[in-house]
Order: C-alpha cells, then structure tokens, then sequence
C-alpha cells in the first residue's frame, strides 16, 4: 500500500482543477502514471464524485478565506488591552 | 450539569468587545493559535493577559497531523516551532489541532482533509504527533474532522480509525459533534449510533457550530460544516447523550466564524449547550426518568 501516494493524488484531485476535469472525464486513464496499488486505484476509480466535487470547492472557497481573515485577526488586541487594564482596576 | 463542567466560545476579533464584557459568563475561551504565529510581543502579552482572565486552549488549523507524510520531513516544521513558542508564551490550558491531512507531497489543500483511514496513515499519525509533543513539549487533544467526501482507500471506519490513533498516542479527543453529525448525514448514518462508536472515554472538550445543505451537481445533498450558522437541535441532544455516557468532566465550546448575530443569541446558544449538560447528567444519575421522559 501507499497512502502516502494516495493522500499526494487527493491533494492534486482537491487542488488541481485541470488534474480534476481530465480524472472525472477518464480516472484509470488519469491515474495511470501514479505509483498506487490495485486497490487504491480501483477505489479511486469509484470514488464518490459528488463528494470529491463539494469537496474541492469547499476547500477553494477555504483558501480565500483564510487569506482575508489572517489580516483582520489583530484589530481586537488592543481593545484586550484596555479592557484588562479596566478589568484590575 | 457537573460542577466541572464548562462552556465557552471561540475567541474572534469580530467578537471581541462583546465577549470581553462578558467573560465572567464564560467558563474559558478557544483561540485560533495559526493567527497568532506572527504576533508581535505586545499582541502576545495582550493574549496571555486574556488567558489569565478565561481558561484558553490554543486551537492549530495547520499542522495536518493525520497524514502517513512526515510533518517535517528533514527540517523543523515553522508551525511546530510557532506552536511552541506560541504555547510557552501564552501558558493555555492546552493546545489542540485536526485528526487531519492539510498537505501532501507539496500540494497546500487549503484546509482540513479526510485522509484516506488505513494502518499506513495511522503509524504516519503516530509519528507525527510525537514529533509534535517534542517540539512543544505538551500532547495536544485532537478533533475529529467533517468531511464532504468519504475518502477512498480506507480500510478503517472513523472511530476506529479515531480510537487507533488516540489510543498509540494517549492524547484526548477533542469531540465536534457538528462534524460527527454532518459526517453521519452525509454518509448515511445515525449519528446517535456514530456518538456511542467514539472513543468516548477520551473526550475532554466538545465543539458545537452549525452548517448549511449544499447540492451536488447530481442533485444530492450534502452537510457542510462551514460554523457561518447556528448548531442544530439535534446537537444539544447528542450532548446530552454524551454527558450522559460519560463521567468525566467537559468543555463545550460554541464555534462560530462569520455571519455573527447578535451576542444575546450566541449566549443564550451557550445557554442552550450547558441545559444540554445539565440534562445527561441528571440521566446519568436518573437513568429510567430521562429514558421515560424521552
């Protein structure tokens, strides 16, 4: 077994639009050069399509997410501040 | 509900001020420890002053622990460095991060990914959380993911999976039971019955959030845990299930980041998750009255 290999082609799968497109038009002929044994490559072959579609945009929709919140994380800190000044006093 | 028992919130900027005004109604706070990598010293001793008022735990979104990938492969990982620095600042009740794959072979998902549940991935797991307890010098509790996807190749259902990893590691579980839930709707389980198949006797704290239906192309429905709405009804009765099952003291924390009503409604959602306790436990002493009742 290689889940290694198997958790490196769900990440392109989730990633890679144009991976995802030519996997969902033909999976054995797409997964053809990866490392993967039989049954990885039959399980993949039958993977659950609905879910690895939501799935990849969920995970889009998460990447641009993240990218706008990291900078609006600080604003508050400067209230905690004052606020437990406040609170000792 | 258990005298030890407590009930909190994710900490966000968005909630700050409110919550701030009300922190003698909360039993303790979870942050977002990834925010905070790149905090400057001042926004450090602003956080560990805030841990000095509410018990916190350090939440990590990007470790990616549950991979059969090593975490660091020939050099330190920056977020298991920033995770230790960030602990030994902060002094948190405890850190936290996913029963989850993030990354593989170079490739960023983005977020938390069901990897695929095999003996492979557990012993990579195994490997990568001691690298991590080394580093930071504290065993984290883990959580277990919700997943729009049962990932392919696996050869273990989710609680054995669960119980594999937590019980080689002797580390808490830290139980979602939204992603349980989601997890049981998606796939098409009772969640009552996916509750009891956990590792139980591991849990020390417990997240509630809430989700929205999303629709295949096929025209299928799915659940996802997108914490941007209220917990369903159904979660306060699996926490009353739980605190009914299980004798040892639990944190909830309410998780909600984006679409925030107001903070009278997320306390009184604080409100609804300790009746929720406080019910398991009156079951747990009264079991016959409860099951009537019921």
């Amino acid at each position: 077994m290689s889940t290694a290999t198997l958790e490196m082609t769900l990440a392109q799968l989730y990633t890679d639009d144009e991976f995802r497109e030519r996997f969902l038009q033909s999976p054995a002929d797409a997964i053809a050069p990866i490392a993967l044994s039989d049954a990885e490559r039959s399980a993949l072959v039958s993977i659950d399509r609905d879910g690895l579609m939501l799935a990849a945009a969920s995970y889009a929709r998460k990447r641009a997410q993240v990218a706008r919140t990291r900078t609006q994380q600080r604003g508050w800190l400067a209230i905690a501040q004052r606020m437990a000044r406040w609170r000792r006093t | 509900m258990s005298s030890s028992d407590r009930v909190g919130i994710g900490w966000r900027p968005e909630l700050a001020a409110s919550l701030y005004l009300r922190l003698d109604e909360l039993d303790a706070i979870e942050v977002i420890a990834d925010n905070y990598f790149r905090a400057s010293r001042r926004e450090r001793s602003a956080l560990r002053s805030l841990a000095r008022d509410v018990p916190m735990f350090l939440h990590g979104v990007g470790m990616g622990l549950a991979s059969a990938h090593a975490i660091d492969g020939a050099r330190l990982d920056p977020r298991l460095d920033n995770m230790a620095r960030l602990v030994a600042a902060i002094e948190p009740e405890a850190w936290t991060e996913h029963l989850a794959f993030v990354r593989a072979g170079g490739i960023e998902i983005g977020h938390l990914a069901a990897p695929p549940r095999t003996i492979e991935n557990v012993a990579g797991a195994l490997a990568n959380i001691e690298r991590a307890v080394a580093v930071i010098g504290a065993r984290p509790q883990l959580e277990n993911i919700a997943t729009l996807i049962d990932p392919p190749g696996s050869a273990l259902t989710e609680p054995e999976w669960t119980r594999a990893i937590l019980d080689a590691s002797d580390v808490p579980l830290l139980l979602d039971l939204h992603n349980l839930y989601a997890n049981a709707c998606n796939f098409g389980r009772d969640p009552a019955s996916d509750l009891l198949a956990m590792p139980l006797e591991r849990v020390r704290t417990v997240h509630i959030s809430g989700g929205v239906w999303v629709q295949a192309p096929s025209g299928k429905r799915r659940l996802l845990d997108d914490h941007l709405h209220d917990p369903p009804a159904p979660l306060f009765d699996l926490l009353t299930l739980l605190a009914e099952r299980v004798p040892q003291p639990l944190t909830v924390m309410l998780e909600r980041d984006g679409d925030y009503p107001r903070i009278d409604a997320l306390m009184a959602q604080l409100r609804a998750a300790r009746e929720a306790l406080a019910r398991g436990r009156r079951a747990r002493h009264e079991p016959s009255t409860w099951r009537q009742a019921a």
